[in-house]
């Protein structure tokens, strides 16, 4: 019997304190292994950076009594083996719901079949302890023989059992895995990999190879070429400005509560907010990607939903809780990356024609600080302090930049195009209208 | 005590470490966090959590190292983690792996037991502190942030033990519990959303929970909204140098990430070193200005120890203007040129420790007279204080920053940013200003303060996340700090 099952049992037999026993329930529970390895300063392993594994069970289990208390608790391991024993805390736990409802619980339904599941990264995580550290040696290797003088990276694997569950009949048991590398070349230049399948021999190669190419262009500083046209943000910047800009405005909890700079009746009138040929769209059924798992967490199936549709509010992101507040199906949430994609009915144009439009400014590869700007402004003002120069049309030195505006502004001017970025899925976004761009 | 529990998994741990010839450093964590959101008088979500775990650091005698933890803290869980972090450390042994003879050369520092720093006082249960954040709620009555205004208060208690235990016979426990009381306001003026927050910290929830805290979080919460409203529609200021006013809240961002970071010894790039040593003896500012760092009793960090089981000191990073030293680890401060500080911390039993802040803050040895409430100081106070401190020009463009919304700084490069809630022009009779960054470089930042005025203010707190392990983090300075204009510290704001 699987710790989730015997966690089912227990429950099933509506376990009671006082006059108050459990008549609904649910969990998810995520129980796994994990390694991780780094490199310091070109040296593997280390104080810090050593080879390390970890075993870990977690997840929420969420407890419905009798007399219309909740109880909502993060699972630990002790509280999964011996529930009995935390009977009396759940329950002092307990507190009436937000306008005395309960929050509503799945039932038994279809799932998608989602890729989760690489069999090579699993070895990887309960197999040699050496493979980490054997998958680093090689990025160190290749990243120097590169050219590149000091090199820091991390990488994480994990494999992980899941079930979700209720006690209106809603199970789903899955396993998944993941992996992640960031790299380093000489503090400056970045790059990163992140899926549920083990990067392939080009992959790597890809990752060496994104280093040694910018850091010695990044390792000369450069002026902003004078009268700048603008910036080209990559991909994970994008994810960035998405994550922290647009999509906190989507959270139907966020409209709900007034929290977000639309309302309901803007959602309702599908009002136009960027540009009609863009869609944003949340999909948790992409093979292998991080975001990407049969159901969330409170049982609601994968899928893809677009968030805005032809540049209309289409859809906020809603939970089961405020889905039944509002009469809506609740929406799949994405749990990693990507957590939006923006695609648009437009031909995209690719990185090197970018670099070629935009003539003059900047290639932004990453934008410290974004959390501290204002969500529901969908504005930034920022530095870039590694923007990289582009002048002629080519990229050049590192260039330190501030740089100022408003995504939902970017995403509406005609001159925005997205940018296609081999090895990426997603897109960039050259931005010629409406940036302030300044020498920092 | 609570430690005692696991003296058969430390016996296990050490049994199975003598067994295989490693070293070890084990560190078991017991933690309960409650979180309780309440919104606009009802509770949005009641929430607890409980770990307990090991994490175990293994060395080779050669000073390989391999790390393993696990969340069962069972004597034979705990045997496993220490084998499987043996076996990572000869799998390190293998290669050309980074080595420390650091933990051999160390010092026993015996049986240790640290009384908690709690009041003793039951904690509430969910239903009384549910009703009680409710009441906090109702104190805010009149709050004008635009219609549809909404409330959103969270309560966070946090119970957490530690017992480290070396192979030198160094076993450590103490305690390090906290708690905050958070309001957070949002509201749309003429289609401007708006938001303000405010919070009071400390130890022991039941503590927050008096009418005195309340009302420090009433007055505070107040105050920020009157702030936000003011800047809801105001136009940006002008990007630009200028005198910068901060508040205490933002000072402690300043010390923690543009400072007490670049002093951290496995920071081996930071600006504040040179060739990979800490530059000790630099003077960095005036010499009214100190920078220091330890936990502070009642506040909302405290670590007596470190997370490898040494004694955590108190030190002033920087004094009197000079930097004076760094925040040391057991594994890299005697590469870093600075001692031992006992310095390193972890966000769980899951983490490799390193250096970290606890309480930092900044002093000003001469600082001025605030005549106000430091809770509840509006644009025209923070104008009377400079003006009584001789430090209002009219001619001169200065901006007072309000509401502090979190920064993050570079210790390689040296540059940080800051977000604010609101800006006043004080140069324009404070005329109120958009949300505005602050960004810049530390050493300029460190090198233009020029006074401090009112009390020390050091319960502004936050969450740390270097290398993704979330610490608790505190400090602050006097109510107001003073920056004198520099062409490398800007404020600007999205137009």
């Amino acid at each position: 019997m699987t710790l989730a099952d015997a966690l089912i049992e227990w429950l099933e037999r509506r376990p009671a304190v006082d006059d108050a026993d459990i008549v609904g329930w649910r969990f998810s529970m995520a129980e796994g292994d994990g390694v991780r390895a780094g490199i310091r300063a070109s040296r593997l392993g280390g104080p810090y950076e050593g080879p390390g594994v970890t075993r870990r069970l977690v997840g929420t289990l969420e407890l419905h009594w009798s007399d219309g208390l909740v109880t909502l608790r993060g699972l630990d391991r002790r509280a999964v083996v011996q529930p009995a024993q935390e009977l009396v805390e759940l329950r002092n736990d307990a507190v009436a719901p937000r306008r005395g409802r309960l929050p509503p619980l799945a039932g038994p339904t279809a799932l998608p079949e989602v890729e989760t599941f690489d069999p090579a990264v699993a070895r990887a995580v309960t197999g040699d302890a050496g493979t980490g550290l054997h998958t680093l040696e090689r990025l160190l290797e290749r990243s120097r023989s590169g050219g590149i003088r000091r090199v820091d990276a991390v990488m994480r694997a994990s494999r992980t059992a899941r079930t979700v569950a209720t006690s209106r009949g809603f199970r789903a048991d899955w396993h998944d895995t993941a992996c992640s590398i960031e790299l380093w070349g000489d503090e400056i230049a970045g790059a990163s990999y992140g899926r549920r399948c083990l990067p392939t021999a080009s992959d790597l190669d890809r990752l060496a190879e994104e280093i040694a190419t910018l850091a010695p262009c990044l390792s000369k500083a450069q002026d902003l070429p004078s009268d700048p046209r603008g910036v080209l943000f990559m991909p994970n910047v994008v994810h960035g400005l998405l994550e922290r800009l647009v999509l906190p405005n989507l959270s139907g909890r966020a409209i709900r509560d007034g929290r977000s700079l639309f309302s309901r009746a803007d959602l309702e009138e599908r009002r136009q907010i960027i540009r009609a040929d863009l869609d944003l769209v949340v999909d948790t059924t992409l093979p292998f990607e991080l975001a990407s798992a049969p159901c969330s967490s409170e049982g609601v199936p994968a899928g893809r939903v677009a968030l805005i549709a032809a540049g209309r509010l289409a859809s906020p992101m809603v939970d089961p809780a405020t889905a039944a507040d509002w009469g809506l199906a609740p929406t799949p949430i994405p749990n990693g990356k990507p957590p939006a994609m923006l695609t648009s009915a437009l031909p995209t144009i690719d990185y090197d024609e970018a670099l070629t439009v935009l003539e003059r400014g900047v290639v932004v590869r990453d934008l410290p600080g974004l959390h501290t700007q204002p969500a529901r402004r969908a504005a930034y003002a920022l530095v870039a302090p590694d923007a990289q120069a582009v002048a002629g049309g080519t990229g050049r030195g590192r260039c330190a930049v501030r740089l100022a505006g408003g995504l939902l502004d970017h995403l509406r001017q005609p001159s925005t195009r997205p940018v296609h970025v081999p090895g990426d899925p997603s897109v960039g976004l050259l931005v010629l209208t409406g940036v302030e761009l300044l020498p920092a | 005590m609570w430690a005692d529990r696991y003296d058969d998994a430390v016996e296990a741990a050490l049994a199975v470490a003598r067994s295989r010839g490693l070293s070890i450093i084990l560190r078991i964590q017991e933690l309960r966090e409650r979180r309780v959101v309440v919104v606009d008088g009802g509770v949005e979500r009641q929430r607890t959590a409980r770990v307990a775990g090991v994490g175990v650091h293994a060395l080779t005698p050669d000073g390989a190292i391999g790390f393993a933890s696990v969340d069962d803290a069972a004597p034979e869980a705990v045997r496993t983690a220490v084998m499987q972090a043996g076996e990572m450390a000869e799998a390190a042994r293998s290669l050309d792996t980074a080595r420390t003879q650091a933990l051999a050369e160390l010092e026993s520092a015996g049986r240790v037991r640290v009384e908690g720093p709690t009041s003793g006082a039951a904690e509430p249960g969910a239903d009384a502190l549910a009703r009680r954040l409710v009441e906090a709620q109702a104190a805010l009555d009149g709050v004008d942030l635009g219609p549809g205004c909404t409330v959103r208060t969270t309560l966070l208690a946090v119970d957490e033990a530690w017992r480290i235990v070396r192979s030198d016979g160094t076993d450590v426990a103490f305690e390090t519990p906290r708690a905050s009381l958070r309001h957070d306001l949002s509201g749309q003026l003429d289609g401007t959303v708006a938001r303000a927050g405010a919070n009071v910290s400390g130890i022991d929830p039941a503590a927050l929970l008096t009418d005195e805290a309340v009302g420090r979080l009433t007055r505070r919460a107040r105050r920020a909204a009157d702030d936000a409203r003011l800047a809801a529609h105001a136009p940006a200021a002008r990007s630009g140098s200028y005198r910068i006013v901060i508040r205490h809240t933002l000072a402690k961002g300043l010390a923690h990430e543009a400072i007490g970071h670049l002093c951290e010894s496995d920071i081996d790039g930071s600006v504040l070193l040179r060739g990979g040593k800490i530059r000790l003896g630099e003077r960095l500012a005036r010499e009214t200005v100190s920078v220091v760092d330890g936990p502070l009793p009642g506040e909302y960090v405290q670590q007596p120890w470190s997370a490898n089981g040494i004694e955590r000191r108190t030190v002033a990073l920087v004094k009197d203007g000079v930097l004076m030293a760094g925040l040391g680890d057991l594994f890299s401060a005697d590469l870093a040129g600075m001692p031992i500080t006992g310095a390193c911390r972890a966000s769980s039993f899951r983490d490799r420790p390193t250096p970290r802040m606890t309480n930092i803050r900044i002093e000003v040895a001469d600082a001025s007279p605030l005549g106000a409430d430091p809770d509840d100081l509006a644009p025209e106070d923070v104008m009377a204080a400079l003006d009584r401190a001789g430090l209002l020009d009219r001619r001169q463009p200065t901006i007072y920053l309000s509401g502090y919304r979190g920064g993050t700084a570079h210790p390689r490069r040296g540059d940080f940013i800051f977000g604010t809630d609101a800006a006043f022009d004080l140069g324009d009779g404070g005329a109120p200003r958009a949300p505005a960054s602050f960004t810049g470089l530390a050493e300029r930042a460190l090198a233009a303060i020029v006074a401090g005025i009112g009390p020390l203010c050091t319960d502004a707190i936050g969450t740390c996340t270097k290398d993704g392990s979330g610490v608790s983090s505190s400090g602050g300075s006097h109510a107001l700090l003073v920056l004198d204009p520099d062409p490398d510290l800007v404020v600007s704001a999205a137009r």
